[in-house]
């Protein structure tokens, strides 16, 4: 029974041992030993952040999977009725955007600029978008049709053969249409020119009168240089057409052809003498008229749209008539005038301003785009050897007391950064320019020591003057005993100057039979370390229209560094993605580089994937640099998340990393 | 059973006794496992591209024994997403063409794939959904891809069993 049982026992212990063989090789599956703990914290790519930077909180939650990025953008913005508006801004780039105007539209909806050195230059061209007319000059404004407060004149009276008004613009315009006010019956022949009774511009157009009426005229698209003289002329051909005409009361105020732009009347007569009771024509004499003839000049888009591919280049500085030229796509263009428009459609082109003796010239090279574009480039030329563009100096002197203006005009435009003044005495004057008397809206108040009798020099950012409107320089006294040297004009050499005006028994007085001593020239070897200055010119405005521009800078975001820490990862491409805000207009791109390898940076807009190329190995020793520069599209106030993803591929693995950005937007003055 | 016999088994009983235990060291060994799977007609394995992902900590595959059931462990939680081409394969080392079923409920940033040629990272072929049949002819291999989006929502680590089911196709 022993023997049975032990021989029991051993048998089922020799069956168990066997038995649990088999069930330990069913235990290795589930009991592998090869384990992946699973871990998801396991790093394959590891994010280094850079931190915040000036200008830019960089904020990082937990991971790099979450970051929070406030950006204050630098810039300004500009609000004026001057023809430019301009600032000096730190060196770096930048956008500009134009302000919107209704009923009109820009050429381009931003412009991006690099400010190295020195003064740069951007037009901004504005065109009218809807059915309305735009009037650009006229005499007078608004005026209806009424016998009680116009005249019949100029063709209803005796000998009167042509009648011409002088007219200007504010700024660089397109025109389309011409509006007169005639009546009578008859015909007038019809010419616009750039000089009295000339058809530079239009010739020998016949218009039938009949009646009393506003008659439109249509031209063709001309652009008008700003501020510079055209000339409405009619002739009478036939019949007895009139030009009804305003009576001029005040020239200085113009208070009954108040537009601006109205420059004056000239009148074409038959000149007669009468001997013993009988009248023997003469001569034709032009003379000046007290009336003005009614009439309009605008652009009408109802009539046609202004071109969209080419380029006016507006010329600044140079003295009228002075020719200048510039050389683009294989051709060289020539003019006396203010500007040179260049036609076409070809892409980018390189221009090049040839040179002006004695001159020399911001934007005199550089390239633009022309399909699809139409722009104003301005070119300023300013004197090469320092010479004033507006001063006086003479050597029979006398000093008066402070406070005083002298009153000047840069005539064909120009760009000065160094003032002059002759001063006596000790004390503290301020200076400043204004666009009225007194004012100093593009020059606030600089204190100047004076110490004894000399030439007081101040350096200040370019300031830039568009045409012959006049402006204003003022001394003004802080403390001390001061004076300010002037001359009789009659002893004075004198470029562009206008009234003094002094205080004469505590009474303002302006004079122009003298003139305060100062010079206002461009000096080029004037720069600062830092800083640069842009200056915006407007075009195709109505004269005193608000207008301005939106500048942002360009930052640069540098967010960190990625490394792989497991086996080698190589970034195959990446991509941002907009997930909230304005999608296309969120104005970002990233850059990415390799420091080991050269030639791997690359930039990817929103929505947009980018590829390396050749892929790029991650690793410790060779880092990924992430930057992401802000560049705006649009400007406005509000948030943005974007992703950012970068894809990298081992073999049979490829990763997508994604950086979610939130960006709070926040322009100054918007 | 005489007394030298019973020795006899007593000794061979206690040697065995430890031999069983360093037996079961060694049969933990997973190339017993592929032993085992590759004795099945039909069943699921690893891919070519197994071995980087997992080097990478992002999948771990546990089969078990009979080769028709496989617990994937999947690793990737940030924003973004895991692409694992050719990360398993269906073997069918039968004399028949087999209908497939892979059956399993996957984590809702999961997608798989299956193509009769090894995918490639533009290409990676169907998107396989449980209880639908695919056809792994004779002696072939299908190429299975798992594809973790995680672009818009982080997902967490998880764990999906999958079975494999088959029938010789009409």
């Amino acid at each position: 029974m022993a023997g049975r049982a032990l021989r029991a026992v051993l048998t089922a212990v020799i069956a168990l041992a066997l038995l649990s063989t088999g069930l330990a090789s069913a235990g290795v599956v589930t009991y592998n030993p090869v384990v992946v703990t699973g871990n998801p914290g396991t790093p394959v790519l590891l994010f280094s952040s850079n931190g915040s930077s000036p200008g830019v909180t960089l904020n990082i939650s937990h991971d790099f999977s979450q970051m929070n990025a406030s950006i204050s953008a630098s810039g300004f913005t500009s609000n004026t009725g001057r023809v430019s508006d301009q600032v000096v801004l730190n060196r770096g780039n930048y956008t500009a955007f134009p302000n919107n105007i209704n009923g009109f539209t820009t050429s381009d909806n931003s412009s991006v600029f690099s400010l190295s050195s020195g003064t740069n230059y951007s037009g901004v061209l504005y065109m009218p978008i809807n059915e309305t007319a735009y009037s650009y000059a006229s005499a007078p404004v608004n005026e209806t049709i009424s016998p009680a407060s116009l005249f019949l004149f100029g063709f209803n009276t005796a000998g009167v053969r042509a009648q011409s008004e002088k007219f200007s613009t504010a700024t660089g315009e397109f025109i389309n249409e011409l509006s007169l006010l005639l009546s009578g019956d008859g015909t007038f022949n019809f010419s616009m020119g750039t000089s009295l009774y000339g058809s530079q511009l239009v010739s020998n157009e016949s218009i039938e009168v009949a009646g009393t009426s506003y008659y439109n005229i249509s031209l063709p698209t001309l652009f008008l240089s700003g501020e510079t003289p055209y000339y409405i002329n009619l002739y009478n051909v036939s019949g007895s057409p009139v030009w009804r005409s305003a009576y001029q009361q005040n020239s200085d105020s113009l208070a009954n052809v108040s537009s601006y732009g109205n420059l004056g009347s000239f009148l074409t007569v038959n000149l007669t003498i009468s001997f013993f009771g009988f009248n023997f024509p003469l001569n034709l004499s032009v003379t000046g008229s007290s009336f003005s003839g009614m009439y309009s000049v605008s652009f009408n888009p109802g009539l046609g749209s202004i071109p969209h591919n080419g380029t006016i280049f507006y010329e600044y500085g140079l003295g009228t008539g002075t020719n200048w030229s510039l050389y683009s796509g294989e051709r060289y263009y020539s003019s006396d005038g203010r500007f040179i428009k260049v036609d076409g459609n070809n892409g980018t082109m390189a221009y090049s301003v040839q040179p002006v003796t004695g001159y020399s010239v911001f934007n005199g090279n550089g390239s633009v785009d022309q399909t699809g574009h139409l722009q104003v480039i301005p070119i300023v030329f300013y004197p090469s050897n320092g010479d004033a563009v507006v001063g006086a100096n003479s050597t029979s002197l006398k000093y008066g007391n402070l406070n005083a203006s002298q009153a000047f005009q840069v005539t064909q435009g120009g760009i000065i950064n160094h003032i002059s003044l002759l001063l006596t005495g000790s004390g503290k004057v301020n200076v400043s320019i204004g666009n009225i008397l007194f004012g100093e809206q593009l020059m606030e108040n600089t204190t100047v020591k004076i110490n004894g009798t000399q030439w007081y020099t101040i350096n200040i950012p370019a300031l830039f003057f568009g045409g012959p409107t006049y402006y204003f320089l003022n001394v003004f006294a802080v403390n001390g005993s001061v004076k300010w040297a002037h001359s009789r004009t009659s002893y004075a050499t004198e470029v562009n100057t206008g009234y003094s005006y002094f205080y004469s028994n505590g009474k303002l007085e302006g004079s122009l039979n003298r003139v305060d001593i100062f010079n206002l020239a461009y000096n080029s070897s004037i720069q600062s370390e830092n800083s640069s200055g842009i200056i915006f010119v407007e075009y195709g405005l109505p004269a005193g229209t608000l207008w301005g521009v939106k500048v942002f800078m360009r930052e640069n975001l540098n967010l960190g560094s990625l490394t792989a820490t497991a086996g080698s990862l190589w970034l195959a491409h990446a991509y941002i993605s907009s997930a909230s805000g304005k999608t296309t207009d969120s104005g970002l791109s990233m850059i990415l580089s390799n420091s080991t390898v050269s030639g791997l940076q690359f930039t990817s807009k929103p929505n947009q994937s980018a590829s390396t190329g050749a892929l790029i190995g991650l690793s410790i020793t060779s880092p990924l640099l992430i930057e992401v520069a802000l560049d705006p599209h649009a400007c406005y106030n509000g948030t943005e998340t974007l992703g950012i993803y970068l894809v990298s591929i081992d073999g049979s693995v490829s990763v997508t990393y994604s950086i979610i950005l939130n960006i709070i937007f926040s322009y100054p003055g918007y | 059973m005489n007394r030298k016999t019973f020795l006899f088994l007593a000794i061979f009983t206690a040697a065995l006794l430890p031999a069983t235990a360093t037996a079961a060291v060694i049969i933990n060994d997973p190339i017993l496992v592929s032993t085992t799977q590759n004795n099945a007609v039909v069943y699921i394995a690893n891919g070519p591209g197994y071995s980087q992902a997992n080097s990478m900590h992002f999948l771990y595959a546990n089969y078990s024994a009979s080769g028709d059931n496989v617990s994937l462990d999947l690793n990737y939680s940030h924003h973004g997403g895991v692409n694992i081409t050719n990360a398993l394969e269906i073997v069918n080392k039968a004399g028949f063409n087999a209908q497939v079923w892979l059956n399993g409920t996957l984590p809702g940033y999961v997608t798989m794939y299956y193509s009769t040629n090894p995918a490639t990272t533009s290409s990676y072929g169907k998107q396989i959904i449980s209880g639908t049949q695919m056809i792994v002819s004779s002696g072939s291999t299908l190429y299975v891809t798992i594809v973790m989006n995680t672009l818009e929502t982080p997902g967490t680590p998880g764990t999906a069993t999958l079975t494999l089911q088959y029938a010789p196709s009409d």
